[in-house]
């Protein structure tokens, strides 16, 4: 199915539009009137960083609203896929990075780019990214099982993941996590939920556990549990750090692993070393969708300039420090990680990036690096990058 | 598959036990000699757990030696009371 005629599906659309319709009933007028409006559809595991992205784009010579809709990672490639386009409400976020809403046409708009956490092909559904389509990697993300802050469990197993939410709590009897109503789970289009499963060797549409439909539901109904020891859920691991008051990420330990480990070195850092070296395994690189002409070029330039801020295409402008804001929003910039994977939760290798950001990512992450400063050069060796001496 | 990684995990842990420590194989005690592989009997600074100096595999990646604090869940039945005899998983319901 070309693109084109992916426009032409509306009846699905308006039967879609509650579905689309995430966010607060009241919203700040129409989407399409905002300047220069680019509109993205996916996870909500990705609107904490593209929030914190928009101010900045605003201030752009030419500014750009970015408007952007999670109503489930998967929608972000199956809007390609069955021409389901974006109705109802979305989210825009204005010069001081206050998230407000405005309005689709009722007739739906077409997405200019799809955000998920996951490969698409993974997606129910998606057999092939379709013709017309492109794909370009993002920050990585990682995934998170939490337990609200009140809960002694410090750890879980993939093993013990694939009893918990592949027979249910009731049945799958790992305690304290028995108790099917403390099971909290999101459907087979979430990001996180098709990479745990992947971790855990479960059929992502087989996941037990009651839906909350988003990462900030997800967190809500963790802090809220009457029986915080039983709880258990799942988010992307930046969205667990920003909510480090109320829920704690556990260490994981995957398959083949002798000993479970968090995200970070230790269980309070903010490090992500361990997502960096491939001790922490449950991590995807974001995936950027957006329509391509015949000779995989952007269709949409405005489209096309953002993606390529991400993938390094495109030069990034003085007002929009995207490692900086990658960073600090927990997320971590590929130039940072010492190991890589070509499949989805697949086998880790050893790589080091082009033009490696480590040093810079550690100091940015947490304030302190052991490696040498540096201005233009590193007389002890290795390149001076973003003020430090990197290995290369 | 799952049932086959599994058992592969703790077989993999049963040729780990007499070179490594930890508290889910046995302890190495005082010889922390290097085989001819790259896994030693190296622990990590915190966790006490066997891990590799050298990793080169996907799986030695995940057990490579480390700064970092690690807290080993323990796949036994005792915890995990679904588990089979051998230690793998039991088909999905």
């Amino acid at each position: 199915m070309d693109h084109s005629s992916l426009r032409r599906v509306v009846p699905l659309t308006l039967a879609l539009g509650l579905v689309f319709a995430a966010g607060p009933a009241r919203a700040d007028g129409e989407c399409l009137d905002k300047p220069n409006p680019l509109i993205g559809v996916g996870g909500s595991a990705s609107k904490p960083l593209l929030g914190k992205i928009a101010p900045q784009l605003l201030a752009l010579d030419e500014p750009v609203t970015l408007i952007y809709q999670a109503p489930g990672a998967c929608f972000g490639i199956t809007t390609y896929v069955d021409g389901t386009r974006a109705t109802g409400t979305a989210s825009y976020w204005d010069a001081d990075g206050t998230e407000q809403t405005c309005n689709f046409p009722v007739t739906g708009v077409d997405a200019d780019f799809g955000m998920l956490g996951v490969q698409g092909t993974l997606c129910e559904g998606v057999d092939a990214i379709p013709d017309g389509i492109g794909e370009w990697t993002g920050p990585i993300t990682s995934w998170s099982l939490i337990v609200p802050g009140d809960s002694s469990q410090t750890s879980i197993s993939a093993e013990a993941v694939y009893f918990i939410y592949g027979f249910g709590a009731a049945l799958g009897q790992v305690a304290p996590w028995t108790v099917d109503a403390e099971l909290y789970s999101r459907n087979a289009t979430s990001a996180a939920l098709i990479a745990i499963a992947l971790a855990a060797g479960v059929p992502p549409t087989k996941f037990k556990g009651t839906d909350v439909g988003s990462n900030q539901m997800m967190i809500s109904s963790l802090a809220q549990s009457t029986n915080p020891e039983a709880a258990i859920g799942f988010v992307s691991t930046e969205v667990a750090d920003q909510n480090r008051d109320s829920v704690r990420t556990l260490a994981f330990q995957a398959t083949d692993q002798t000993c479970a480990y968090w995200p970070d070195t230790t269980a309070t850092a903010f490090d992500k070393q361990n997502v960096r070296d491939g001790h922490y395994s449950l991590w995807s690189p974001y995936r950027f969708y957006a329509p391509v002409d015949g000779g995989g070029k952007f269709t949409n330039p405005v489209t096309e300039k953002f993606v390529g801020y991400f993938t390094g295409a495109e030069p990034l402008p003085a007002e929009l420090p995207l490692l900086d804001i990658v960073i600090d929003n927990g997320n971590i910039p590929e130039c940072a990680m010492q190991v890589w994977r070509d499949d989805e939760i697949g086998p880790l290798y050893s790589r080091q990036p082009d033009a490696p950001c480590g040093c810079y990512y550690e100091f940015r992450a947490t304030g302190e690096t052991s490696c040498a400063e540096c201005t233009d050069t590193c007389d002890a060796g290795g390149t001076c990058r973003h003020g430090f001496c990197e290995v290369i | 598959m799952r049932t086959h990684t599994t058992k592969f995990f703790w077989i993999a842990l049963a040729l780990l036990a007499p070179a490594c420590g930890g508290s889910q194989v046995e302890p190495p005690g005082d010889d922390d000699t290097t085989g001819d592989d790259d896994t030693t009997g190296a622990t990590d600074e915190t966790g006490g757990e066997p891990c590799v100096e050298d990793p080169k595999d996907p799986v030695e990646i995940l057990n490579a030696c480390s700064d970092a604090t690690c807290e080993p869940f323990a796949n036994t039945k005792e915890r995990l009371p679904l588990l089979k005899d051998d230690g793998s998983l039991p088909p999905l319901p």
